[in-house]
């Protein structure tokens, strides 16, 4: 089990979130998207330019930056 | 004569086309039509 | 509330949900108003009103923009949440909504249903997309859902019409026996948060103007800011706003208000899915994922990106390039037909070289319209935008942009109202300024015209590399002019005057779907309609203006000194052309030779469009003309009177040809004389760097209110000055035949790049303009735009022309 930020997370691999931070609007969105505490997260693939990733979260697709992906708190299991 | 009153006529009509065009271009930027002036959009 | 049998019901009902369930399909179905749809987020901005029918009773429909949430921060979201609270002017409240959920995404969908049933309107939920839901492993208990929530649920599919007459009748039903208001189990704190701040707002309630909902008074308290907090600011001051932040520090307990909200409605709804939904995990990958595999990989993607541009600008020309033909043939042969039925005269002119000339000149472009929009269409149906903005987002960012500010800017290859209007999705107000301030640079459909125009007229039509006409890859550059003068616009704007700090990009990425040949059709047909429309109307109205300007004041003066030299002429040849009439005697000699050198003049032209280059066309003429001496050689042989005829021949063509030199003449002395020339001469320094003559010049300054107005005015322009029996030309020959004072040619491939840049720069759309006021609520940005964009048109034309024409062109 380890923990960290889901900008760091590979290509490929899924986590759960533990906490999700920022700044209140951009935490709020977050929230609404689904990605809050206790939800599952998989990053799916990234951008040509490395910047966004896209995440499945709650069933669907969302793209995000990596830079609003580092307020996304998550541990990963094995 | 009648065919240059025809063509003033025709004229006339243009004008008031293009001011009325003009007219409803300026309802748009004063926010009290929705969307128009170009009928490219719906 | 009555039983629901007074004759004649009328109901207001409001369509919510996120983003691209299929609200705007529903909408359409129920009404049968024609709304964008389209797969990708943010299509619809602002609210649409219709109506629908149900037995005795009519049912307006508003179909609102879809959000994620009622938090409202973005304007697209406002209208969503103004409306509901029937808050927007000139929109009725809602007395009921249709909550349209899309069932492969339940969970989240669900967040802002439970946001909507906490307001408590009688509401219905539509259940979209169990379709995709059900390819993906996923079913959903309709039934249970409906109890949960506590209201009905009706399965429908928009596009395919199914489910429509159930939810009408469940509709009608639920306005008249309401289900009960959703209540989600908050914390203690956060619901005594709320009640404080509810009655805080009650006593306000006076002084607003309104009666404050529970469920506003939560936004409040959790959104802290936006339109509603500045009204309570307003009208409670300094005292309301102190309680306040009071209330919000003890309901949020050390915690942050919107985790509060997101666990509380997030925690109920992971737990009613675990009875209402199961999902059946299914192996391997979507269809969606392997497309997308492909569309957004490092390479493959790129490559993909380029081939389709490649193909969109290589069929503009290669598909509908008959067609255009065709159309142009058909208007040639309608202005030689109205030419030849009406006397020669004012009325003459203005239909011939006015109405047919300048209309005529703009709807043989309707091909090529259909042929990108046909592209566009497919490409949004796909959901291939979304796309676009993930790809480009880290690129935008570096000119401070957002990726979601890609979609708009894509969407205004099409056109910029559309493409201003699509900005109210981006929540930071320079962003959005700044995207707002681009959208006219990239090449709309008005421009497509102008381009194929002189493209077709002087790129010459070869193939580079074997494959890629040239004339294809010119159109490809002519849209990248636009994105280039954008780019380093963008970097002053953001890194200058519309300073901001970064905003999320957080964007759904929406599955994949098969392109609907109805929706493309529609699509296609409504484009066509419109630029048929345009073409009827303004464009007509200005082709009438321009001609009058341009033929009038036609002193008798000129018309005089004219028929004195043509009397003049005739009389010289009179005596020989007595003699010779080839129309009347068919099978004469002198037809014989008519026939001969007509064969002859079209060898010619068909060379012309055959030949590959300047030597092999020279050849071609000089054999032709060989053959053609040859036979009339032959021919005189024949006979005595041979000799002769050929002489009375020769003096009818010299006669012709005198006769439609004096002919050119004074109709370019007309159309210098007119209002529209003497203009035209003061105007004229200021064009003649460009390349330009004043003709041009006068036609370039007409188009500002509507760009593809040029093409119109051009031909009849043109047409004007030009001679009046001589057989119909195209609009692309008159463009290429056109001749300056000193009979050099008026339009080289310099001047014609000069143009295109010009167009492609300018900001030629009055329509453009007002919207542009309209959505920033201030005339600075419209004139600051105006002043640029032309400005910066005429700097790129100067710098294209003087360049091109140094090398030669
Ligand atoms: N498979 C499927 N597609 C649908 C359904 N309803 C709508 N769509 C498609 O979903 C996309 C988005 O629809 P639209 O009406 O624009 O959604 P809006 O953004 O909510 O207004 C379009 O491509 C529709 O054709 C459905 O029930 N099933
Ligand atoms: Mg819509």
């Amino acid at each position: 089990m380890s923990t960290g930020t889901l900008d760091k997370l590979p290509i490929g691999k899924s986590a759960r979130i533990l906490d999700v931070g920022g700044e209140a609007a951009l935490q709020q969105r977050l929230l609404e998207m689904g990605l809050l505490p206790g939800v599952d997260v998989t990053v799916v693939r990234q951008a040509p330019l490395g910047d966004p990733i896209e995440v499945k979260v709650m069933g669907y697709s969302l793209s995000l930056r990596r830079s609003e992906a580092a307020n996304v708190q998550i541990e990963t299991t094995a | 004569m009648l065919e240059y009153i025809t063509i003033a006529a025709i004229i006339l009509a243009a004008a008031g086309f293009t001011g009325w065009r003009a007219w409803q271009t300026l309802r748009v930027a004063s926010g009290s039509k929705a969307c128009g002036g170009c009928e490219k959009c719906d | 509330m009555t039983e629901g049998h007074a004759r004649h019901d009328r109901h207001v009902i409001a369509l919510m949900g996120n983003p691209n369930t299929g609200k705007s399909s529903l909408f359409s179905a129920l009404t049968g108003t024609r709304q964008k749809v389209a797969n990708f987020p943010g299509v619809t901005v602002e609210a649409k009103i219709g109506t629908a029918r149900f037995e005795n009773s009519e049912i307006t429909v508003i179909d609102l923009p879809g959000t994620y949430s009622m938090a409202a921060r973005s304007p697209d979201e406002r209208v969503a949440t103004d409306a509901l609270l029937g808050r927007i002017e000139g929109t009725p409240k809602p007395d009921g909504v249709i909550i349209v959920l899309d069932a492969s995404s339940l969970d989240r969908n669900l967040y802002i249903g439970t946001q909507i049933l906490e307001f408590g309107l009688p509401a219905v939920v539509a259940l979209t997309m169990v379709d995709v839901a059900e390819s993906r492993g996923i079913t959903v208990d309709v039934a249970k859902l409906s109890e949960t929530l506590g209201v009905p649920v009706v399965v429908i599919n928009a596009p395919k019409g199914r489910g429509l007459d159930d939810l009408k009748s469940t509709l009608h039903r639920t306005l008249h026996h309401p289900g009960k208001v959703l209540e989600l189990d908050y914390p203690d704190d956060f619901l005594r948060g709320v009640n404080t701040l509810y009655n805080e707002l009650c006593d306000l309630g006076v002084k607003l103007g309104f009666k404050p909902t529970r469920p506003e008074a939560l936004r409040l308290l959790v959104d802290g800011a936006g339109p509603f907090f500045d009204e309570c600011e307003e009208v409670g001051g300094e005292e309301f706003i102190s309680k306040f932040f009071e209330i919000r520090e003890k309901a949020a307990g050390g915690r942050s208000l919107s985790m509060h909200e997101a666990q509380t409605r997030y925690g109920a709804i992971g737990k009613w899915m675990q009875e209402v939904k199961q999902t059946e995990t299914r192996e391997g990958r979507t269809r969606t994922d392997i497309v997308d595999g492909i569309l957004t990989h490092k390479f493959w993607g790129s490559l993909v990106f380029i081939v389709v541009m490649g193909l969109i600008f290589q069929s503009i020309y290669s598909w509908s390039g008959p067609l255009m033909d065709a159309i142009d043939g058909s208007f040639g042969a309608l202005g030689e037909w109205v030419g030849g039925m009406m006397s020669d005269g004012a009325l003459k002119s203005l239909v011939v070289d006015g109405v047919i000339a300048g209309v005529g000149g703009v709807l043989i472009f309707l091909p090529q319209i259909l042929v990108l929009f046909l592209f566009i269409a497919i490409l949004e149906d796909l959901g291939y935008m979304a796309r676009a903005a993930f790809l480009m987002d880290r690129l935008m960012s570096r000119f401070g942009l957002n990726g979601r500010s890609f979609i708009p800017m894509l969407s205004g290859f099409a056109c910029a109202i559309p493409a201003i209007m699509g900005t109210r999705v981006i929540e930071d107000r320079n962003t959005r300024l700044t995207t707002i301030f681009l959208a006219p640079f990239m090449s709309c459909s008005a421009r497509l015209p102008v381009y194929v125009l002189f493209i077709a007229a002087f790129v010459p039509q070869m193939k580079v590399l074997g494959f890629i006409e040239l004339q294809g890859l010119v159109l490809f550059a002519m849209y990248w002019v636009g994105v280039f003068a954008a780019i380093p616009t963008a970097l002053v704007l953001k890194k200058g005057i519309l300073k901001s700090k970064a905003t999320p990009f957080l964007l759904e990425l929406p599955s994949y779907k098969t392109p609907r040949l109805k929706a493309v059709g529609r699509t296609l047909w409504d484009r066509g309609g419109s630029f048929i429309k345009r073409a009827g109307t303004i464009i007509l109205a200005v082709s009438v203006l321009v001609w009058a300007a341009g033929y009038f004041p036609h002193s008798q003066e000129v018309d005089d000194k004219y028929d004195a030299q043509l009397a003049e002429v005739e009389s010289a040849y009179a005596d020989s052309i007595l003699e010779f009439n080839p129309e009347e005697d068919a099978d004469s000699l002198l037809a014989q030779y008519k026939a001969i050198d007509d064969a002859h003049e079209e060898r010619v032209a068909e060379a012309e469009e055959a030949a590959e280059d300047d030597d092999a066309l020279e050849q071609a003429i000089s054999e032709s003309k060989a053959e053609r001496n040859a036979e009339m050689a032959k021919l005189a042989a024949k006979s005595a009177d041979a000799e002769q005829a050929l002489s009375h021949y020769a003096d009818w063509k010299a006669l012709e040809e005198r006769r439609g030199e004096i002919e050119n003449l004074r109709g370019g002395e007309h159309l210098e004389d007119s209002f529209l020339g003497r203009a035209g001469h003061v105007i004229e320094p200021a064009v003649e760097p460009l390349g330009w003559d004043w003709r041009i010049g006068m036609a370039a300054i007409a188009s500002f209110p509507a760009r593809e107005v040029i093409v119109a005015t051009l031909g009849t322009i043109f047409n004007l000055g030009g001679d009046e029996d001589e057989e119909s030309e195209t609009l692309r020959e008159v463009v290429k035949n056109a001749e300056r004072k000193d009979g050099s040619k008026l339009f080289t491939l310099a001047t014609a790049l000069s143009i295109m840049v010009f167009f492609a720069l300018c900001a030629q759309c009055a329509a453009t303009l007002a919207v542009m006021r309209r959505e920033t609520n201030s005339w600075k940005w419209p004139i600051a735009s105006f002043l640029y964009m032309t400005v910066l048109a005429y700097i790129g034309a100067l710098v294209t022309y003087q360049v091109a024409h140094a090398l030669g062109g």
